[in-house]
This record gives structure tokens, sequence and C-alpha cells, in this order.
């Protein structure tokens, strides 16, 4: 993998204090990417280590007893609930988001955006307003330069797409904050895929693009 | 149950959960075994949560959840592939996740339950597995001030890297780059220790 999250994002996503969206890109990267997953056990070590070092809180009396308690009682919730999902981890779908997409990305429900663009909008919580946006973009389209607000998660999950920074093929991230600036372009035959999550509004440099913007609400 | 009183305020340390404890609680389930477990695990994953806003009830709830978690899966964990302590803590982090912070309807299928293969181990990495909670807590200690500071915020207070820059008055750029810098040191450290 040649274009992976930023290490700060990856002890981020160790610690648990990214968002959901982001934690789910950067998951579906991890599942192809030996360099990171190395990363993150790492991390997660530090995560072990903090925890052996931290002080203790003092337990409810008797708190061992309530914990066989309540363990009875989840076995015995265990033996109602057997239905496993099933992931197909051959798909181009990483196994972190075919929980909601399902395996096959041409499933998805396409929206016009702009031409050449497509747009898929996904909700992956019920209870808050969060979503993931997929975006389908034809064979040399570029979007307009744009610089963002907040972080910016670009995940490419077909084709592939050029920016300043080099190549970002079927896998890669592009992990982007408030300092950059970029104008994507694809640059693979084939349509690119990707999907992207935001903790703030792109800003785009053009009048017209930004107008657009506001009706795309990405 | 008389080991329920006996025990509870049983001092529990690292050296009694080793390989050997833990592989023989892996073939049996004993709850006198888990009891030692909990006795270690439980007030410091308490500890995490009430650090993490939650009030001492909701607390001892949580905690209790994650030890059940535990019990369920610890056929799950493999000591080939990282520590018990780095195990127990992505499983209190999930269940923070999760139940803490209440933003999820639904939990993401995480990283640690799919089976992937790191990069090709070399000596090096296969040297770090031995003992590697002790080696990284040693080279956590070696970190300057300002770099350990980020990680703890992250780690302990579950906080994100905005509001770690907000907490330390400084820019969000500066966060990350001690948040490399802590990570790249450690690893350094990590060598020192282990060569």
């Amino acid at each position: 993998m040649k274009n992976c999250p930023d290490l700060a994002t990856i002890i981020s996503y160790s610690s648990g204090a990214l968002s959901k969206s982001f934690a789910l890109l950067v998951s579906s990267h991890i599942e192809k990417c030996g360099h990171c997953k190395k990363n993150i056990d790492r991390c997660h070590e530090m995560g072990g280590s903090f925890l052996e070092e931290i002080d203790n809180t003092e337990l409810d009396t008797n708190s061992y007893a309530m914990f066989l308690d309540k363990l009875e009682v989840s076995k015995n919730k265990e033996t109602q609930i057997s239905e496993k999902e099933i992931f197909d981890k051959s798909s181009e779908v990483p196994v972190s988001l075919q929980r909601y997409i399902g395996s096959d990305l041409s499933s998805l429900k396409w929206s016009f955006l702009a031409p050449g663009i497509k747009k898929c909008s996904v909700k992956i919580d019920q209870k808050e307003n969060k979503h993931l946006t997929f975006l389908k973009i034809k064979s040399k389209k570029k979007i307009p330069e744009h610089s963002h607000l907040g972080s910016e998660l670009t995940l490419v999950l077909k084709g592939s797409f050029d920016d300043e920074n080099g190549r970002y093929m079927a896998g890669d991230i592009a992990d982007h904050d408030h300092t950059s600036k970029h104008e994507p372009i694809v640059t693979s035959h084939e349509d690119c895929v990707c999907v992207i999550a935001t903790d703030g509004p792109l800003i785009f440099n053009s009048f017209i693009a930004n107008i657009f913007q506001s009706i795309a609400r990405i | 149950m008389c080991y329920i009183d006996s025990c509870a305020k049983k001092y529990v340390t690292m050296v009694e959960i080793n390989k050997d404890f833990i592989k023989k609680f892996q073939a049996e389930k004993k709850k006198k075994d888990f009891e030692i477990i909990f006795n270690f695990y439980a007030p410091k994953i308490k500890s995490l949560l009430v650090r993490n806003g939650a009030d001492v009830t909701l607390a001892e709830d949580i905690m209790h959840d994650t030890m059940i978690n535990i019990w369920d899966k610890i056929h799950l964990y493999n000591p080939e592939k990282g520590s018990f302590s780095s195990w127990i803590y992505t499983i209190a982090r999930n269940n923070r996740i999760d139940l803490l912070r209440k933003k999820s309807s639904q939990p993401y299928t995480d990283i640690s339950e799919i089976d992937i293969p790191s990069d090709n181990e070399n000596s090096q990495d296969i040297v770090e597995r031995k003992s590697l909670t002790e080696q990284v807590k040693n080279a956590i200690n070696l970190l300057p001030e300002k770099q350990r500071k980020v990680i703890e915020l992250s780690f302990i207070n579950d906080m994100t890297q905005d509001e770690i820059a907000v907490e330390l008055n400084i820019p969000i750029g500066t966060v990350k780059s001690r948040m490399r810098l802590a990570y790249q040191k450690m690893k350094d450290n990590l060598k020192d220790i282990t060569a």
C-alpha cells in the first residue's frame, strides 16, 4: 500500500478517539495494509501499557458477585440470539463497510451530482445523522481544487486518482486536514469509486464550485 | 462464594496473569481464576471510564459489560498477536465507544476481530512480542513530557486531536506532529530496549 493514513490518525484510531465515519475508513484501509496493521498493533500495546499503569478506582461492594449474576443473564440471552453476520472477505468492498453497503459496489443507488460525478450517501448511524459519502467519478474527470475546514479522509475502493501528493489506488487513503489543498483527477480507465469522511465542509476555490457545493452538500 | 469477600481486596499483580495462567483459564474457564483477572483489570477499566466522563454507577455498569465481553471472547485471545493487556484495552475501548459515548447505534466491525496478517515479521518483531507491554511501558517512560502528554490524553482521556489542542492550548498541527514524534520515538526506544 503506497498511501496510508497519517500516523496521528492511526494513533487516534487505536485510542478510540476517531469519529465513527473516520474509524470505518481507517479500519477498511488496515484490512489490506500490513504496514498500518503493525503500527496499530504497536499503538494497542501503548493502550495496554497505559491501562496497566492507570490508578485503580474502587469497585462497588460485591462487584464480582454482581458481575457473576450479569454473566448468567447474558448466557441466557446468548442462546436466544444466534444470528451472525457473514462477510465476504474477497469482495472489493472492505469487510468494515459491508455492514452498511453489502458486498457489491454496484448495488449502491447513485444520484447525479455533477457532469461525470455521481454520489451516494449512506447513513451509518440511525440515532445521529452520520453518513458516509460515496463518489463515482468518470475517467479523466477533475474535482475542483478545494481545501477543508476540518479533516477529510478519502478511501479509494475502485480505480485510481492523482493529486498533488501522488497516485491513489484501491485501498489507499488520502488523509487531508485544513492545511492541505488539492485537485484530484481520475487517472484510471474505469470509473473511480471512493468513499469520503469529513468533519468539516470542503472549501472550493472557485465561485462556481462553491455554488455547486452548497447544493451538493459535501 | 467465600472467595468474593476474601479476595476482593487481594492485590493482584501482572506476574500472576502470565501466559500460563491465561492458557489455563482459556482451557478451563473457571470463575475462580477469572476473579484474578477481574481484580486486576476491573478497577483500571472503571478508572478509565470515570476519566472519560462516566459517573461511578455508569462506569461500574460498563465495566461489568466489558468483563462479560472478556469472558465471552477469551478463546479469541492469541498471545502471538499481542499482550493480554493490549487485548483487554481494545475490548474496553470498543465498549467505551459503543456504550459510553452512545454515538453509535451499531458497533463497527473492529479490525481486531478480522484476521489480518501484519507485514512479514522479522526477528525484531518476534523479540518485540516477548513481554511487549513491559517494554512499551519503558519506551513510553522515555518519551519527552510534551509528547507523552498528547498520547496520554488520547489513550486515557479519550480526547480527539481537536480536544487535545484546546486542552493544551496548541495548534492541531502541533498535536499531530507530537503524536507522530511520540510514536517514532517509542519505536526507536523499543529497538534500544530490545537490542
